[in-house]
C-alpha cells in the first residue's frame, strides 16, 4: 500500500452522517478537541484496512455497538480507497449492523499486511503509552515478545534458528542417546562387545598360560620309566597304557581270587566232618527208636493196623501220613474228651431225675393230705348249681321262694356263683392230685431205668479218660520226635556243606596255582624284575599291582597332559576366534560410530556456522542499523539528555531469542529499566522513536504512518524537533504521514512545518467539529499545495 | 559567535543538509530583513533558515528581527517554515526560549565543525538505513560460509529441513543417525 486516497463514513462512531473526506496528500493533519472524533477517523482506517479496530475488540461484549453511531437508523458503513504499490486504487468497505460484528469479516489487507500495518504503522494513544511494555511482553502463545519477533522477523532468522535449536540435539549425547534409540543401542552393544572381547582376553590369557604349564608338570621323582614315558608316542602311549591296565586287571583279579581264598577257607574240618556224620547217625537212631515206639502206640490208640502204613519209615522223609497220624490222635482225643462229657452230662442227669422225683413225691403228698381234709365236691351239687342260677333273677329263691336279702347281706346271685368258682376250685385240684400221680408214677419209672444204666456210663466215663491220657501222651511224643526230626535235618544240612567245602577247596587250590601262573608271567617281564623272587603269590601280586599300578599312572598321567595341552590349544582357537569376530563386529560398530561422530561434527559445525552467522547479522543490523538509527532519532527529538535508549544484542538461550530494551551512557552503563533514567517525555519519545525506528528499518510493505497524539508529555523543543523530524521521514522515508493533534498551537505549527515547501509536496488538514445539535462531528478538510509567496531573497524590490 | 563558527553551521548546513545559502538580505513584502546568513532548503524545497550571531548584547535585537520577519511572512501569506540558527553560548540558550513559539530554534554552541553538525541534526537529512531485506537469503550466506561441507549430504538435507522448522532439524538428525547405523551394521547376521 503506498497511499490512502479517499475515505467515507456513515454511522460511524462520532460521525452520524454520510462524510467524504480525501486523504490523497503526504501528510494529512487531523485537528479536533478531545472527544471530537480524531481517533475515530484513524479507527476508521484501521476497520476498512484490517477489519477490526484493535483498541475497542478487548471489549468483545460492546464491541459491534459502539462501532455505530448511536443515532443511526440506517446502515453504518466505512469505506476506503487506496493506492497499490504499484499505483492501482484499490477501495473496500465495512457495513456495520447493529449487534454485529462487521462484516464483511477481515479488511483489505492480507493477513501478513494486515499485521504489518497494526504493528509497524499505526500508533495509536493507548499504544504509545504501553509500547515499550508492549514490545517486552511475552506472549503466551507465542513464547516471545513482539520485540523478539521483530527482531527475528526482521532479520529473517528462521532458517538459522531452525538450525540452531533443531542442532541442539548434536551437542548433546544425552539428548541423542534419548531421541535415537538406534543410537542408544549402538553406544550399549560398544560397551558390551567391549566387556565381552575384554572377557574373551582374560580367558584366553588363561588358556594360553595353560597351555604353557602343561608340559611343566613334572612329577617330584623323574625317574628313567617317566623319561622314557615322555618320549612315547601317543599310539605307543596308548598301547602302553592298555597292556599295564590289562595285567592290572589280571593282578587285581589275582589278588582277590587269592586274598579270598586264604581269608576264608573251609568251614569244617574233615574230623569236625565226622563227627558231624556220627552224630546224625546217632539222631536217626534215636528217630527210628521213637518212632517205631510211636506207632505202634498210635496204631494200638488209634485202633489200627499196622498194614494200613505204607509211606511211613524210618527215613527223614515221614511223609503225609506222619502228620495224619498225628491229626487222628488229635481227632480221637476230641472224641474221647466228647465222650466224656456225655457221661458227666448224664450223670448231672441222672442226679436231676432223682431230685425230681423226690420233689414230685413231697408235692403230692402235700396236695393228697389238702384233698383229704376237704369234701370232695360232687359233680351233681355243681351241674345243679348251675342250672340253678341260670333261674335266679332276683333275691328270691326258685327253690325255697325265700328272699335271700332277708337271710344274708349281698344277692342271691352272687352267692351262688361264689358257690359255684368254689366248687370248681376243689374238682380242679382233686384233678391235678390225680394228674400229680401219673407223673410221680411216670417219673419214678424212667429213674428206675435210668439207675439200671448208671453202671454203664461210670465205666464208659472212665475208660475215656484213660484214653485222653493217652492220646494226649502220643501228641507229646509226636512233637518230640518231630523236634528230632529237625535236628536230624539240620545235622544233614551239615554234613552237605563240609562236603562241598572238601569239592571247592580242591577247586580252589587249582585256581591258586593257575593265578600264580599268571602272576609268574607278568613278573617275568624285565621290568618287573625285581618280584621274581617273592614267593607269595599274594604279595607277588600285590607288589605287581603297586608297580603297575604306578605304572599305569603315569601313562595315564601323561596322557592326560597331552589330553590337557590338545583341550587347552582347542579352546585357544575358539577363543581367538570369538576374539576375532568380536574384534570384526567391533570394527563396524566403530565404524558406524565414527560416521556418526562425523556427522555429529558436521552437524556441531553447521549449528556452529549458523549461531555465528546470526549472531554476525544480530550484531550488524544491531549495532550498525538498529540501534545507530533509534539513537539518531532519539537524539534529534530530545534535547540534552544523557542516556539514550537502545536495544542490545538479543541473546539466544536454547534457541529462543531474547531481547529487552535499555537505556545507556555511551555504551558503558545500562539500565533495563528504561523509566529509572528516563524521564516521562522522554520515555514518551523513546517509544515513539522505536516505534519510528522499527518502521524505517525494515522492509516497508506500507508506506503509510498513522500517528494518533503522539505529543504527549513533550515539550517545545521536543514538539519543533518532532515535526521536522516527521518531515525528514515523509520525505526521505517516502511515508505517508497521518497524524491526529487535539493541540491548536501544535496543529498550526505542524501545518507550516509539515506544509508543502516545494510543488511535488501537499498537505491536507482535517478540522472536526463537533455538532452538538447533531450529537455527530463534521469533518472540514483543506488541500494545501506550495503557492509562491513573496519572500525575496537579495533585494527589496526584487 | 565567530565567523569560523558561522561559515561551519553554512558549511554542514550546504554540505550535509543540502540547503542553498541565499544573499544576507531577505524580503518579505517590500520589507528587508539582513541575517548573518539565509539559506533555503534543503534541496528543491522553501523552507528558510537564517542564521545568527546572538550574543548577550545582540540577542535583543536578533529576537525583535526574527518576531518581525515571522510577522511579516504571516501576514503576507507565506506557509514558508522559517527556522533560526542561533549562535549562542550555552548560558544564553534559555533565551532563545521565547522565540520558539514563533519559529522553529536550533541554537549552535559547537565551535567545531562535528559538535555543530550535532547541534544542526535537526536541520539535516536522516542517514536512513537499509532496508533489512537484504538479510533475507540467510540459506545463502550459510552456505557460503560452509564451504565444502554445505555439499555434504547431511549438511545439504539440514539445510532443507531448517527451512521448514527446528522440528523437522531434529528429525533430519536423528534420520541420518539411524540410516547410518543401519548402512554399517546392515551386513551383521546378528548381534553377538
Amino acid at each position: 500500500m503506498r497511499k490512502l486516497t479517499e475515505m467515507t463514513v456513515a454511522g460511524f462512531r462520532v460521525f452520524c452522517n454520510e462524510q467524504t473526506v480525501p486523504l490523497d496528500a503526504n501528510v494529512v493533519l487531523v485537528h479536533g478537541p478531545n472527544g471530537c472524533g480524531k481517533t475515530s477517523l484513524l479507527h476508521g482506517i484501521e476497520l476498512c484496512l484490517t477489519g477490526r479496530v484493535a483498541d475497542l475488540d478487548a471489549f468483545p461484549n460492546s464491541y459491534p455497538d459502539c462501532l455505530r453511531h448511536c443515532d443511526t437508523k440506517g446502515e453504518a458503513w466505512v469505506s476506503l480507497t487506496y493506492l497499490e504499490d504499484d499505483g492501482r486504487p484499490k477501495s473496500g468497505k465495512v457495513v456495520l449492523n447493529a449487534g454485529e460484528p462487521p462484516r464483511p469479516p477481515g479488511g483489505l489487507l492480507s493477513r501478513l499486511d494486515l499485521r504489518h500495518f497494526q504493528d509497524r504503522c499505526y500508533l495509536s494513544q493507548s499504544r504509545l503509552a504501553r509500547l515499550l511494555e508492549i514490545y517486552q511482553a511475552v506472549d503466551k502463545e507465542k513464547k516471545e515478545s513482539p520485540l523478539a519477533t521483530f527482531v527475528r522477523e526482521l532479520l529473517n532468522l528462521e532458517l538459522l534458528e531452525n538450525l540452531t535449536t533443531g542442532l541442539q540435539v548434536v551437542g548433546d549425547k544425552r539428548r541423542i542417546r534419548r531421541d535415537v534409540k538406534a543410537y542408544a543401542t549402538l553406544e550399549k552393544d560398544i560397551q558390551d562387545l567391549a566387556s565381552r572381547q575384554e572377557d574373551l582376553q582374560s580367558k584366553l590369557h588363561a588358556a594360553l598360560q595353560a597351555v604353557a604349564d602343561v608340559p611343566g608338570q613334572q612329577h617330584s621323582s623323574t625317574s628313567d620309566q617317566e623319561s622314557a614315558l615322555a618320549k612315547l608316542s601317543d599310539e605307543e602311549l596308548s598301547s602302553s597304557l592298555r597292556r599295564q591296565l590289562t595285567d592290572l586287571s589280571i593282578i587285581e583279579q589275582a589278588e582277590a581270587v587269592l586274598s579270598s581264598l586264604q581269608e576264608a577257607g573251609p568251614s569244617l574240618s574233615l574230623s569236625d566232618l565226622q563227627k558231624e556224620i556220627e552224630e546224625r547217625e546217632r539222631i536217626q537212631e534215636t528217630l527210628a527208636t521213637g518212632l517205631k515206639d510211636y506207632l505202634a502206640e498210635a496204631d494200638e490208640f488209634l485202633g489200627r493196623s499196622s498194614s494200613v502204613r505204607t509211606t511211613f519209615d524210618s527215613s527223614v522223609q515221614f511223609g503225609e501220613e506222619w502228620d495224619s497220624t498225628l491229626s487222628l490222635c488229635e481227632r480221637k482225643i476230641s472224641q474221647l474228651l466228647a465222650e466224656v462229657d456225655v457221661c458227666i452230662k448224664w450223670n448231672e442227669s441222672l442226679i436231676a431225675a432223682r431230685n425230681r422225683a423226690e420233689e414230685l413225691d413231697n408235692e403230692w403228698t402235700t396236695l393228697s393230705q389238702q384233698v383229704q381234709a376237704e369234701q370232695t365236691p360232687s359233680r351233681a351239687f355243681t351241674e345243679t348249681l348251675s342250672l340253678l342260677l341260670e333261674q335266679v333273677h332276683d333275691d328270691t329263691c326258685p327253690v325255697c321262694d325265700r328272699n335271700f336279702a332277708e337271710l344274708q347281706q349281698g344277692s342271691l346271685g352272687e352267692h351262688l356263683r361264689g358257690k359255684l368258682t368254689e366248687l370248681e376250685r376243689r374238682e380242679s385240684l382233686v384233678a391235678t392230685v390225680i394228674a400229680l400221680q401219673s407223673k410221680r408214677e411216670e417219673q419214678r419209672r424212667i429213674l428206675s431205668e435210668s439207675e439200671a444204666k448208671d453202671g454203664d456210663y461210670k465205666l464208659r466215663q472212665q475208660q475215656a479218660e484213660q484214653g485222653v491220657t493217652r492220646g494226649r501222651s502220643l501228641v507229646a511224643k509226636h512233637h518230640e520226635l518231630s523236634r528230632t526230626r529237625e535236628t536230624w535235618i539240620t545235622n544233614d544240612e551239615k554234613q552237605r556243606t563240609a562236603k562241598a567245602d572238601v569239592i571247592r577247596l580242591t577247586k580252589a587250590s587249582e585256581q591258586r596255582s593257575q593265578e600264580t601262573v599268571r602272576l609268574f608271567a607278568i613278573a617275568e617281564r624285565p621290568e618287573n624284575s625285581e618280584l621274581v623272587n617273592e614267593t607269595d603269590p599274594l604279595m607277588q601280586a600285590r607288589s605287581l599291582k603297586e608297580l603297575v599300578s604306578k605304572r599305569a599312572e603315569l601313562l595315564q598321567d601323561a596322557q592326560n597332559r597331552r589330553i590337557a595341552s590338545k583341550q587347552a590349544n582347542d579352546t585357544v582357537a575358539v577363543l581367538k576366534a570369538d576374539i576375532d569376530a568380536c574384534k570384526a563386529k567391533r570394527a563396524k560398530m566403530d565404524r558406524a560410530q565414527k560416521a556418526i561422530d562425523r556427522m555429529v561434527e558436521n552437524a556441531k559445525t553447521v549449528a556452529r556456522d549458523a549461531a555465528e552467522e546470526k549472531r554476525r547479522i544480530i550484531e550488524t543490523v544491531f549495532s550498525g542499523t538498529l540501534n545507530s538509527f533509534w539513537r539518531e532519532l532519539f537524539e534529534r527529538l530530545v534535547v540534552a539528555e544523557t542516556f539514550h535508549p537502545h536495544l542490545p544484542a538479543p541473546e539466544i538461550t536454547r534457541g529462543k531469542l531474547e531481547t529487552r530494551l535499555s537505556a545507556g551512557k555511551d555504551g558503558q552503563i545500562s539500565f533495563h529499566d528504561l523509566a529509572a533514567v528516563l524521564s516521562s517525555g522522554n520515555l514518551n519519545t523513546a517509544a515513539l522513536s522505536l516505534f519510528l525506528t522499527l518502521n524505517i528499518i525494515e522492509q516497508p510493505r506500507h508506506r503509510v504512518l498513522m500517528l494518533d497524539d503522539p505529543v504527549q508529555n513533550m515539550d517545545d523543543i521536543h514538539v519543533v524537533n518532532l515535526g521536522t523530524l516527521l518531515k525528514a521521514i515523509v520525505h526521505q522515508a517516502e511515508r505517508q504521514l497521518i497524524v491526529a493533534v487535539h493541540d491548536r498551537a501544535l496543529f498550526d505549527y505542524l501545518r507550516i512545518e509539515l506544509g508543502p515547501t516545494s510543488a511535488d509536496e501537499s498537505l491536507i488538514t482535517i478540522e472536526m467539529e463537533r455538532d452538538e445539535a447533531a450529537l455527530s462531528t463534521v469533518m472540514r478538510p483543506e488541500r494545501h499545495t506550495w503557492q509562491p509567496d513573496k519572500v525575496l531573497f537579495g533585494s527589496a524590490t526584487a | 559567535m565567530t565567523q569560523q563558527q558561522l561559515s561551519l553551521v553554512i558549511k554542514v548546513l550546504t554540505e550535509q543538509g543540502g540547503y542553498r545559502v541565499q544573499p544576507r538580505l531577505v524580503s518579505v513584502a517590500d520589507v528587508n530583513f539582513e541575517f548573518d546568513a539565509i539559506l533555503r532548503g534543503p534541496e528543491q524545497r522553501e523552507a528558510l533558515v537564517v542564521v545568527v550571531r546572538a550574543d548577550e548584547e545582540r540577542l535583543p535585537l536578533v529576537a525583535s528581527r526574527v518576531r518581525a520577519l515571522s510577522h511579516t511572512m504571516l501576514r503576507s501569506g507565506s506557509r514558508r517554515p522559517l527556522t533560526l540558527v542561533a549562535l549562542v553560548d550555552a548560558a544564553d540558550i534559555s533565551t532563545l526560549r521565547e522565540l520558539a513559539s514563533i519559529c522553529r530554534i536550533v541554537p549552535v554552541t559547537a565551535t567545531d565543525e562535528h559538535g555543530v553538525g550535532a547541534d544542526l541534526r535537526s536541520l539535516l537529512p536522516l542517514r536512513l538505513p537499509a532496508p533489512t531485506a537484504a538479510q533475507s537469503d540467510t540459506g545463502r550466506v550459510l552456505r557460503s560460509t560452509l564451504g565444502e561441507l554445505a555439499s555434504d549430504p547431511l549438511v545439504a538435507s539440514l539445510l532443507a529441513a531448517g527451512k521448514k522448522s527446528s522440528d523437522a532439524v531434529e528429525t533430519e538428525v536423528a534420520r541420518a543417525i539411524e540410516a547410518a547405523i543401519a548402512e554399517h551394521l546392515s551386513e551383521e547376521p546378528h548381534n553377538a
